[in-house]
């Protein structure tokens, strides 16, 4: 019997040519019993080659290659527990030991670390090839009994290839006799990097990308013949007949080979407990305490909060989950104690216990959230606990508390493999086949919307239309590379935070390479691969938002006022009124230019609305035709009626209307009988990684069931629309709510908090959907007073200064571009020590380079210095003599330099209006003098441009004008061809609608020109304005560039 | 005080596509470069310039603003030519010009005066001459060359000589092209006009931009280049002929003629310190017709006699189709070039042998028949490709070692044979290798090799070595597109 035992897939990155799932499903279909996964330096691909094969009913054996100082790579396979133990190790002390995206180990490093392995010597990148290369018999055998002694005999094999090639049959006479006078056995593999043959071209394609070359010059690099294959026992007796003691070898290995990925021996960590206590009690003293936080001792909350604990305790419970429960606790409690903002968000939210434990914040009880949505017995799954943090320093404290308390190989980041998709995979593959650049850059921009396709389908329809001559080879070979490298591995990169933990050794578990941000370590496994072994996983996502509620607290207490989020006044009215007005610029979430317009439709006026509100402007709800029903009902305007009885339960808060994918999964286990599973099945199928198949089978099913119900005709019809169509974007409830709370709190601090919540903004850019200059003419229009940057005043970032009685924003030395922090902070430190004396002063104990004070100076910061921006702009400009241009050399002007000389008067004209318009803008991004567009108000009055703020006053379809920089453009994908361009005036911003007509005909001033004066017609409806433009026109530029928000 | 005229043409490129194509004046025109879709705008014509297109711009965004606009591939031909003609035109008016650049050249206009008249009418007679060969030409007339420049480009016309700085004054610095840091610098310092960068001290300037500052006002004030004037003046024309008072019907009075005629031709570029690296022949044939060779050499030379005998070759080769009445040699000049040791002098006799032999190579079995081979990088038996033919690169290689004690005697090209296989697809019986028939008696392989799966150049076959009944040792090759069996080589 034959076992191929030195399988590769395309996780040996760029060598191997298919997936694992291609080489399971090829031994599936030759019958083959069992099949070992051998890549290079990891064990990226085993989860999915194990799932495959369990699926498919063979035996996945596993192991992998250990690339040995001097490059060689030395095969080994598991034989047990401890052998996988010891292989994990050992890739994770290669990976760590050597550069990211490198290994190597030693043959004494694998000295004590070899029992469990069996090892065989590879082909042409196996240790004794060099050796047998060469001729070199002693050297080879010398290698060979080293391995002998490392891993004992009978666990070591010479290992024999035949692909045809006449060199090799050279050195397998040579490993033959080798092997004879070692008396080691010999043992046959094919070391396939591909399933069948076809897969020669993408291997060969690995090959040029890998040694950044084309397939025309690769000549001898690329594989010698197309026989690399995944072969069967019958070719392989045929191509070893005089051997057939190397082909029975392997089948009798695998039969020895008793480990596989069900095995792995994962423990989550225990988490330490008082004496005497379990887990399970711990956790439910914590929750009882938890409850009696949140809802009292008495009342019917409080009871329902009792009934539903215990509910989700006993699951808990029966499912032995206590311990991962106090874990993500006692990771919350940290962030409480080290004032880091911390907060649960997805199906979390869905969980009273996790309320009760501070990990979440929205009331599930109140809010009537589904448990089982995070939580069901059924599906034999972690639950999955996401975290949101503050960005940057606050979220990498928190990472590494986890690494303190787990140790440094107990925890580790869970990876994300970043794959070959339509624009990479087609760059690389025209660069591989030698196509002209501008044909690559041609193609690379035409598939990314190509989606996934057959290759006939990309050959014939796609290339074709994009004026490819279909009929040439490399052309028809670039259809059909394209289309099979999709989704292929490409390298591994780190998930933004997702967390594994261990008991014990995480590298026992899986093998743990460096990220690349010093002090982490990532596992080789993605999130899913973590989760289908069973290894928990934590997100600790960094949100900015969080890092803006963070600060602006600090800075609310710092001018003596307090904010505590958990505190705040549920239904405050001047949120409310914010939100109504659709004034919300900065606000999470409900921001964007589709979030305002329809914020004064859906006029929120408690809590639930604005969860409503994040929910509906996404695809789904928008595709699914939700958005004007569920307005329309709002408003009065349309009865709330259901497609069936049944649903109202369900659907009543949102009238009538599904909203959220909880309700999708309700209707189905309501109208079809669906248990929770089959629900979470069908959420699945119609999942992001949909497929046609499965959603008609999942649809039949549904139709079903409701037919069973007594559901049919129009009411069937109606309910399968709206399941399908936003199934795939639908929002869940909980993690609206968790964004709702969020949304809430940046409401409350621009409402009440103004000059802080402003800073903290404006410190934490870029963020959100506005450049900086939007957000600093809303703080404005707001009442909030922004300083400009002031080398004696302003700080790295903003900060509140007391002015007149009250808070004002002093811009930081961040928004000043070019100038490096370290020069800033240098800047800051030297000005505590002693104040400036002047720009020169400033220039030498800070460090500046001349081009930073050339910056500093035109944007006005050294005003406090003394002189004009122009004047100083004329002094930065003064270079430094050097030793050579003493005051011998040069005449008298030259001569002196520094602060050591009186400052030369400037013959330089001064700045005017416009002028430190555009200074600010190239300078700082911003300008804290009057808007661009009140330069030019008088002229366009006199064309009849009405102001933002005065098209209230305006009647619907009236004919106006608005004139503006444009801050935000966007094109959805969702608006069948309509443009939204947002323009900003010294008033406010007017929101222009343009039809897909007159977008194709003015494309270019609308996509390019930052000045726009649109003529149109007012609509006003639900106290949204808006103008459906008719004609555009672009006014002269200004010598800057305004920001904008282009089509993101 | 001298007075010097600039001629200048605005957007040269595209000029000089006009003057090419006339109709093209109608409308807005772009000159564009680059591959799609990386295409940029060179240059565009005034119309064009009006609706916004401009040099640097990518051509969708050309075609966005201007949809009528008319795209021309940028010609260096094209402008060359133009240029040339530019000159000449100027030269029909001032024997004294400096050639700038293209579609820039200055005129002195020393002596001019009685002649002509005066700048204006000097200026006057410039922009016709350009007129003439299809130019618009401006023409800015001042004491110094700087100044001449600026009045062109600005169209100050004719600047009274002494009073250039004034006159320069309301000159916006953006008319002029500048290095970048100078032009960042007036942004800054919201320096608008020359007269404004005039007004600066000349010490604060170049303490702020070094000799780039001084620079700018010398030329912001009109001040005169320090650079000499560089004269320019029509190209020699390296032809020698001569025409016979009887018709030659043979070679070897016809090589006399030509002997003195080259004699004549390699004596001129002695003299001038140069050498010709291409020939051109014109023979005059009675009856009217010609006889035109163009001969390249393989290196410059200006030896007659080696000279002579390459057009001997070719003419022995390509003998002209009747009898010779007038004979002309014309010698592409190229500078001497100096040979490392022999600092001057001529090129090695040895190379100039071998380009000769080379030379007559070429003549014997043309151009592409005349080379080294290199084996090339590839999978695919007997692959080489073409290499220049250099003699310090001949050097002998060490044999390749290996086990094998056999040596394969390739045939090429490979021979066809018939082939009768097993039951295994093995070569049983081989027919019309060295004997008619042959069975083979022992037999390795296959050895597979593909490549080129790429391309039409696809490959594929198995290699066979095997020995045969009469006793020979063969590789044989099976084509795995064609099933064809050839006998690669026999086993010594």
């Amino acid at each position: 019997m034959f076992v191929e035992l030195h399988a590769q897939s395309a996780f040996t990155f760029l060598e191997g040519a298919d997936q694992p799932e291609a080489l399971v499903a090829e031994a599936a279909r030759r019958s083959m019993p069992a099949l070992a996964l051998v890549d290079r330096d990891g064990v990226y691909g085993a989860p999915r080659f194990h799932r495959a094969a369990v699926e498919a009913g063979i035996r996945a054996l596993v192991g992998g290659e250990l690339t040995l100082a001097g490059g060689a790579r030395l095969p080994v396979l598991v034989e047990d527990r401890e052998g996988w133990q010891n292989l994990c190790g050992l890739i994770t002390r290669a990976k760590l030991g050597a550069p990211k995206g490198k290994a190597r180990i030693t043959l004494e490093d694998l000295q004590g670390s070899a029992t469990g392995l069996v090892c065989f010597t590879g082909g042409a990148h196996g240790p004794l090839a060099a050796a047998v290369n060469a001729g070199d018999r002693d050297a080879a055998r010398r290698l060979l009994d080293r391995l002998v002694s490392i891993f004992g005999r009978g666990n070591v094999f010479v290992e024999v290839q035949r692909h045809f090639d006449r060199q090799q049959e050279r050195e397998l006479e040579r490993l033959v006799a080798l092997a004879r006078s070692a008396r080691v056995p010999l043992l046959a593999a094919n070391q396939p990097l591909y399933a069948r043959p076809g897969g020669r071209a993408v291997a060969d394609v690995f090959t040029c990308i890998r040694e950044k070359t084309d397939l025309d010059h690769a000549g001898r690099r690329l594989l010698i013949n197309a026989e690399r294959g995944l072969r069967d026992g019958v070719t392989m007796a045929e191509a070893f007949r005089d051997l057939p003691e190397a082909v029975a070898a392997s089948g009798e290995l695998a039969l020895r080979l008793g480990f596989t990925l069900k095995d792995l021996g994962y423990r989550f960590p225990d988490f330490p407990l008082p004496p005497g206590a379990s887990a399970q009690a711990h956790l439910r003293d914590l929750v009882a305490q938890g409850v009696r936080e949140r809802y009292g001792h008495r009342g019917e909350p409080v009871e329902r909060a009792r009934r539903q604990v215990a509910h989700e305790l006993e699951i808990i419970g029966r499912l032995d989950l206590a311990g991962y429960f106090l874990i993500v606790w006692d990771i919350v409690q940290f962030c409480r104690a080290n004032d880091v903002l911390v907060q649960g968000r997805g199906s979390a939210a869905n969980s009273a216990v996790c309320y009760a434990l501070g990990i979440t914040a929205v009331d599930p009880i109140k809010m009537d959230l589904l448990f089982e949505r995070f939580l069901s017995e059924s599906r034999g799954e972690w639950p999955d606990i996401d975290l949101d943090l503050p960005s940057g320093d606050r979220r990498e404290r928190v990472i590494q508390y986890v690494y303190r308390r787990y140790g440094r190989l107990g925890a580790g980041m869970t990876a994300n493999v970043v794959t070959y998709r339509g624009r990479s995979a087609a760059r690389e593959i025209g660069k591989a086949l030698g196509l002209p650049g501008d044909m690559q850059d041609r193609l690379a921009r035409l598939v990314e919307n190509w989606g996934y396709q057959d290759p006939q389908a990309v050959l014939t329809r796609h290339l074709a239309e994009a004026g490819c001559d279909t009929r040439h080879p490399r052309i028809r070979k670039f259809a059909a590379l394209w289309t099979r490298l999709q989704d292929f591995p490409r390298h591994l990169g780190q998930h933004s935070g997702g967390m594994v933990i261990a008991a014990g050794r995480l590298d026992h578990v899986v093998p743990l390479e460096p990220a690349t941000m010093p002090g982490r370590v990532v596992v080789q496994w993605d999130k899913d691969d973590c989760a289908a072994l069973g290894i928990v996983k934590v997100d600790l996502l960094g949100l900015r938002m969080m890092s803006v509620l963070q600060e602006s607290i600090a800075l609310v207490s710092e001018t003596g006022g307090t904010v505590d989020l958990a505190q705040l006044p549920a239904d405050d009215r001047a949120v409310y009124r914010m939100l109504q007005r659709a004034d919300t610029i900065g606000v999470f979430q409900v921001e964007s230019r589709a979030q305002m317009a329809t914020l004064p439709r859906i006029h929120p006026e408690r809590f639930y609305d604005l969860v409503v509100q994040i929910a509906i402007i996404r695809p789904g709800p928008i595709v699914g035709d939700m958005v004007h029903p569920y307005v329309r009902r709002r408003r009065g305007r349309e009865p709330v009626t259901y497609a069936h009885p049944s649903l109202e339960p369900i659907l009543a808060r949102t009238l009538g209307v599904p909203l959220f994918q909880e309700q999708l999964l309700r209707i189905a286990m309501v109208a079809a009988g669906f248990t929770g599973t089959e629900a979470e099945e069908l959420r699945r199928a119609f999942g992001f990684k949909r497929s046609e198949r499965r959603m008609a089978e999942v649809e039949v099913k549904l139709r079903e069931g409701m037919a069973r119900r007594g559901i049919t005709g129009k009411a069937a019809d109606e309910i399968v629309h709206q399941i399908t169509s936003f199934a795939l974007y639908g929002f869940p409830e909980s993690h609206s709510s968790s964004f709702a709370l969020l949304a809430y709190a940046s409401a409350y601090l621009k409402a009440h908090h103004g000059p802080a919540f402003y800073t903290a903004l404006l410190n934490n850019q870029p963020m959100g959907f506005y450049h900086s200059a939007t957000i600093v003419n809303d703080a404005r229009r707001h009442g909030v007073r922004i300083l400009p940057v002031d080398v004696t005043r302003s700080d790295w970032a903003c900060t509140l200064e007391r002015r007149d009685d009250a808070w004002v924003v002093r811009l930081g030395l961040r928004f000043v571009k070019g100038l490096r922090e370290r020069a800033a902070q240098a800047l800051v430190t030297a000005r505590a020590a002693r104040p400036f004396a002047s720009p020169a002063d400033l220039a030498a104990r800070a460090e500046l380079t001349r081009e930073e004070m050339a910056t500093l100076a035109s944007i006005g910061a050294l005003a406090s210095l003394g002189g004009t921006r122009r004047a100083n702009l004329w002094r930065a400009a003064e270079q430094d003599a050097g030793p050579l241009f003493s005051a011998s050399h040069v005449p008298d002007a030259l001569s002196q330099s520094g602060a050591d000389r009186l400052p030369e008067e400037s013959p330089l004209r001064e700045m005017d209006a416009h002028e430190r318009l555009v200074a600010d803008y190239a300078g700082t991004g911003v300008t804290l003098g009057p808007h661009p567009m009140m330069l030019r108000r008088p002229a366009l009055a006199a064309r009849g441009v009405t102001r933002a703020i005065d098209l209230a006053r305006g009647e619907d379809g009236m004919r106006v004008r608005v004139a503006g920089s444009v801050i935000v453009r966007q094109r959805p994908g969702t608006a069948k061809g309509f443009v939204f361009l947002s323009l900003e005036d010294e008033t406010g911003i007017a929101n222009v609608i343009v039809t897909p007509g007159l977008f194709a005909r003015r494309r270019l001033p609308l996509v390019s020109e930052p000045f726009l004066l649109v003529e149109g017609i007012l609509q006003m409806q639900d106290g949204v304005l808006s103008v459906r433009a008719t004609r555009v026109e672009s006014l002269p530029r200004l010598a800057h560039v305004v920001p904008s928000h282009d089509f993101g | 005080m001298t007075a010097v005229a600039c001629v200048w043409v605005e957007a040269f490129a595209a000029a000089a596509a006009e003057r090419a194509e006339p109709a093209l004046r109608e409308h807005p025109m772009a000159v564009v470069t680059g591959a799609p879709p990386a295409t940029r705008v060179v240059e565009a014509n005034a119309a064009a310039r009006e609706q916004g297109v401009r040099a640097g711009m990518p051509e969708a965004e050309a075609i966005a603003r201007c949809p009528d606009v008319i795209r021309r591939p940028a010609s260096p031909a094209c402008v060359d030519a133009a240029h040339r003609a530019l000159l000449d035109a100027c030269y029909g008016v001032s024997p004294r010009l400096e050639d700038v650049a293209a579609g820039l050249v200055h005129v002195d206009l020393a002596g001019l005066g009685r002649l002509i008249g005066d700048g204006a009418a000097v200026a006057d007679r410039l922009q016709r001459a350009a007129r003439t060969i299809g130019l618009p030409a401006r023409v800015g007339v001042a004491g110094t060359r700087a100044a001449a420049r600026i009045a062109a480009r600005a169209g100050l016309g004719v600047v009274a000589a002494g009073g250039e700085a004034q006159a320069l004054a309301p000159v916006p610095v953006t008319a002029l092209e500048w290095p970048e840091e100078i032009v960042a610098a007036f942004a800054r310092w919201g320096v608008a006009t020359l007269g404004e960068l005039a007004a600066l001290a000349r010490a604060g300037l170049a303490a702020r931009l070094g000799a780039a500052g001084l620079a700018a006002h010398d030329l912001a004030r009109g001040v005169e280049d320090a650079t000499p004037w560089r004269s320019w003046a029509p190209p020699p024309f390296w032809e020698e002929a001569q025409e016979l008072d009887w018709e030659i019907h043979e070679l070897a009075p016809l090589m006399t003629v030509l002997g003195r005629v080259v004699e004549r031709l390699t004596a001129r570029l002695c003299a001038a310190h140069l050498m010709t690296d291409a020939l051109e022949l014109r023979l005059a044939l009675a009856g009217g017709a010609h006889h035109a060779r163009s001969l390249a050499l393989a290196c410059p030379m200006d030896a007659s006699r080696a000279l002579l005998t390459l057009l001997e070759h070719d003419l022995e080769a390509r003998p002209p189709a009747g009898p010779v009445t007038a004979v002309a040699v014309q010698a592409s000049a190229t500078p001497r070039r100096a040979v490392a040791g022999t600092l001057g002098r001529l090129a090695p006799p040895a190379e100039r042998d071998l380009a000769t032999v080379l030379a007559r190579l070429v003549t014997l079995v043309g151009a592409e028949a005349v080379g080294a081979v290199a084996l090339a990088d590839s999978h695919r038996p007997d692959a080489f490709v073409g290499a220049r033919l250099e003699t310090d690169a001949m050097r002998v290689t060490a044999a390749v070692a290996g086990d094998s004690v056999l040596a394969l005697r390739r045939l090429r090209p490979p021979r066809r044979v018939s082939v009768a296989v097993d039951n295994e697809r093995r070569p049983a019986v081989v027919g019309g290798a060295l004997a008619r028939e042959a069975r083979v008696v022992g037999c390795a392989g296959p050895w597979r090799v593909s490549g080129e799966w790429w391309d039409a150049r696809a490959w594929g076959r198995d290699e066979w070595d095997v020995a045969l009944s009469d006793g020979a040792v063969c590789r044989l090759a099976r084509d795995l597109r064609s099933d064809t069996w050839y006998l690669d080589g026999v086993y010594d």
